[in-house]
């Protein structure tokens, strides 16, 4: 099948012609969902080489799984949640989390992060990416991918609690990072609003 | 979710250059195999074993089948015990019967096996193939099914194979020592075998072959 560049297929098409083993359709797909899904290996990652490896191993599991993608839900998603979870996998193999007992939980409204809103993407990517890999994970999985504790807890095999506790200690951080960030451009009238609000 | 969380979601970056054709030698060597998106049909892999299952039955039950494929033909077995001569006297009817009409022609065939007090022996309980036995003509090469009956009234069946082995008896002597041998073989083997059962008829083989 002899497609253009500019020939955009349907997204059934896309699917139907993956799974035919098209390298022309297939390449078609890398080329629309790659950028976002490197962003979320990167996320994960925090490095470009890991990202890079945990982008080419998340499309391998997808061309080799499309067959199993039943239309329920978005296909983006779909795609999403296979790199999430390669993601995942990764950072078990490298990073075991402790269960840790707190006295009290700590809960993180999301109003609170409202503080990041204000700052570019690439800014809040580059603190993220300085979060350790325990923190890191959590903060993504919940306030960026939207899972609920007792999900993250069930992915990353910790309680609910740890998983609680992780995201308040990213929280403080994140914080700390922002901090030094807005005392570094202190005339900036938007960063004391920032301070305040934390 | 917050606009933080919108933002970084939806964050971009290009990918790396080369990562596109690693991942095409990848699937190149890995032989992904295409399975189309429609659910498998069931259906066909089910007909296609009840049609194989038919198929062996229908070719077990004809291949094995101890029965006569001649069904023009119907064996009588007629018992009659002269009370006047010797009681292990039986006789053997083999009527052939036309098949159209089903009724029972002249033409009969008789085997007398008398029990006699001299040398020669009852045919059921010794040696089937006795001189005593006298044979009808060319019927018996064509495929006459002989019924045996013993002086008791039990009926026996033997296929056109013994048929043949009566029918040669004198000219080859060897059949007589490979009867004599069968003979002894099954005196000494538990199994009673019934000739309507296939699986008798394999274990009866099976044993004949192993006794050899």
């Amino acid at each position: 099948m002899n497609l253009s560049s500019n020939y955009i297929l349907s997204e059934h098409d896309l699917i139907q012609g993956c799974i035919n083993g098209d390298r022309q359709i297939q390449e078609m797909l890398y080329q629309r969902f790659s950028p976002k899904m490197y962003g979320v290996c990167l996320r994960y990652s925090g490095n470009p080489e890991d990202a890079r490896d945990l982008l080419q191993e998340g499309f391998i599991k997808i061309f080799k799984n499309l067959n199993k993608y039943r239309g329920d839900g978005s296909f983006e998603g779909w795609i999403r949640r296979i790199f999430v979870n390669t993601s995942i996998e990764h950072f078990r193999k490298k990073v075991r989390l402790q269960n840790v007992t707190e006295t009290q939980e700590n809960t993180v409204e999301d109003k609170e992060w409202s503080v990041l809103d204000n700052l570019a993407v690439k800014d809040i990517m580059k603190m993220i990416h300085e979060l350790s890999p325990g923190y890191k994970a959590v903060f993504n999985l919940h306030v960026v991918e939207g899972y609920s504790h007792k999900e993250i807890a069930e992915m990353l095999g910790i309680n609910e609690g740890t998983s609680k506790s992780q995201l308040a200690r990213a929280k403080t951080v994140l914080k700390k990072m922002i901090e030094k960030r807005l005392n570094q451009t202190s005339s900036d009238t938007k960063s004391n609003d920032a301070v305040n609000l934390l | 979710m917050s606009i933080t969380g919108n933002k970084i979601y939806n964050y971009e970056v290009p990918p790396p250059a080369g990562v596109w054709e690693a991942i095409a030698d990848e699937l190149d060597n890995s032989q992904t195999k295409v399975i189309p998106i429609y659910k498998k049909n069931n259906k066909i892999l089910y007909l296609s074993l009840a049609a194989a299952s038919v198929a062996i039955i229908v070719f077990s039950v004809i291949f094995f089948s101890p029965f006569d494929k001649n069904a023009d033909k119907i064996n009588l077995t007629n018992i009659i015990n002269d009370t006047t001569q010797n009681k292990n006297e039986a006789v053997l009817m083999t009527v052939p019967v036309d098949e159209t009409k089903n009724i029972v022609k002249d033409k009969k065939e008789l085997l007398i096996a008398k029990n006699n007090t001299g040398t020669n022996r009852n045919v059921l309980e010794k040696d089937p193939v006795e001189k005593t036995i006298t044979q009808p003509e060319d019927d018996f090469s064509k495929s006459t099914y002989i019924t045996v009956a013993s002086p008791e009234g039990n009926s026996i069946k033997l296929s056109e194979k013994a048929a043949t082995l009566l029918d040669t008896s004198e000219a080859k002597p060897v059949w007589n020592k490979k009867v004599k041998q069968w003979k002894e073989i099954m005196k000494g083997n538990t199994l009673a075998p019934t000739p309507g059962n296939f699986l008798d008829i394999m274990e009866l083989t099976r044993s004949l072959k192993d006794k050899k």
